[in-house]
């Protein structure tokens, strides 16, 4: 996605002020508004224009669908977002990889799994997705953009007499039941089992 | 092995208000949105993507967890959250003609895009409809500026009233009263004339009597004469006193 200009970030940030007002503040702190911003005056009072005109009694249960088409909005949401892959883990070693499974109550078998997107992305609890962000310094939609990658390729197999294999992901669930964790803690994850 | 954490797993807000505050979600928003945290992500997606959960939920998780490519359940979550999102925003786009509309909506869009991209979704956490309203009254006020208020010649009528249109003004102006007063309860207050009032007569309250224009201030601001400002208040006059006299 291109840049935006910094001009049009201000002016966002100028309409995102006048509507804050126009909630909840007085007429006197709009019109001083307007005022400290001369550059973006017309944009102001347009701003209000619709925001006066807007019928606040007007229902919104409609059950229409998008009138964009569905690939439409698809296509569009996707060209504008290639989610990176950096992986998060990679400047981790071994002790500081113990520290984040504790952390996210999770052994190190699993969080192995894992930094080798091993396991089913979608099968993840969010929550653990968020524990592993903070714990690594990274941000959830780092991260999950991480964990959607290809399977990686485990370096010892490169040595096997069949070569290098792929299974597919296993489910999160899967990995927590063949895992060295405390009942508990598979109780905790898994808790109908 | 030692327990682990075990605080929330919602990541706050971030961004401030004008007065310095930061944004806060509702306690039931950040209630569900933690109870859906600890479902497998996929389900968390078609719970909200299925509308059983609030539009906040919806966003969070559209905002925090977009997978690298294209998945059947995220898609569902993106889809999910431009109909409600147009859903919302309709009544904004009801004054203006078909074509207006569409324009608008693909302005939305490309404005939903480039608030995700600069991480100015947050008041969609806070309250979905606040969201939408900001969204979509940015885009009307965009695309007016480069239309133009345009009045068609069946609005240039004569007035019945000698009335000025400062008096016209003066007279709306009372309605308020003399203490301050919010901009949202003087719509409020308004409201009941507003509803009379073609949108060309709300504007001319809005700048004359809400933000304190002169006529012919007003007039530049809508692309049209001080004489038609004044009419226009006079109108807006006289449906007032039409209702009062209704009572």
């Amino acid at each position: 996605m291109t840049t935006r200009p910094e001009q049009d970030k201000v002016r966002d940030d100028v309409l995102v002020a006048v509507h804050e007002v126009l909630l909840t503040g007085d007429l006197a702190e709009l019109r001083q508004l307007a005022d400290e911003h001369p550059e973006h005056k017309a944009e102001i009072l347009a701003f209000v224009a619709a925001w006066l005109v807007a019928d606040d009694d007007a229902s919104d249960d409609d059950d229409e669908g998008p009138t964009q088409s569905r690939e439409e909005v698809l296509e569009r949401f996707w060209f504008n977002y290639a989610a990176p892959a950096n992986d998060p883990f990679c400047s981790l070693d071994a002790h500081k990889l113990r520290e984040v499974a504790s952390r996210c109550r999770i052994d190190t078998g699993i969080l192995r799994k894992l930094t080798l997107r091993m396991i089913d992305e979608g099968s993840i609890p969010g929550k653990l997705v968020s524990w592993l962000a903070e714990a690594v310094g990274s941000e959830p939609q780092q991260l999950y953009g991480y964990l959607c990658g290809t399977q990686a390729e485990v370096r010892a197999d490169f040595f096997a007499p069949s070569g290098p294999r792929k299974t597919g992901k296993v489910e999160f669930a899967e990995a927590v039941r063949t895992s060295t964790l405390s009942p508990e803690l598979k109780r905790y994850w898994l808790p109908n089992i | 092995m030692t327990d682990g954490r075990s605080y929330s797993a919602v990541q706050p807000l971030t961004r401030v208000s004008k007065k310095g505050e930061t944004y806060v979600r509702p306690a039931a928003v950040e209630q569900e949105i933690e109870a859906a945290l600890d479902l497998p992500l996929n389900e968390a997606f078609r719970l909200a993507a299925g509308g059983h959960t609030r539009p906040q939920t919806l966003v969070y998780f559209l905002r925090r967890f977009r997978p690298n490519r294209p998945t059947p359940e995220y898609n569902a979550l993106v889809l999910a959250f431009f109909t409600r999102l147009e859903r919302a925003g309709k009544r904004h786009l009801q004054p203006f003609p078909e074509h207006m509309r569409e324009r608008a909506t693909e302005w939305v869009t490309t404005k939903v895009f480039e608030w995700l991209e600069d991480d100015r979704m947050d008041i969609f956490e806070v309250s979905f409809k606040t969201g939408v309203e900001r969204l979509y009254l940015t885009a009307v006020a965009a695309i007016q500026l480069r239309m133009g208020t345009e009045l068609s010649q069946e609005d240039l009528r004569e007035a019945d009233s000698d009335e000025t249109g400062d008096e016209a003004a003066d007279a709306l102006a009372y309605r308020l009263g003399q203490s301050p007063m919010s901009a949202a309860e003087a719509k409020a207050q308004l409201a009941s004339v507003m509803k009379l009032m073609r949108p060309e007569e709300r504007l001319a309250i809005g700048y004359v009597v809400l933000l304190g224009m002169t006529e012919k201030e007003a007039a530049a601001e809508m692309g049209c004469s001080d004489r038609k400002v004044r009419y226009l208040l006079k109108d807006a006059r006289a449906k007032a006193r039409d209702k009062e006299l209704k009572k």
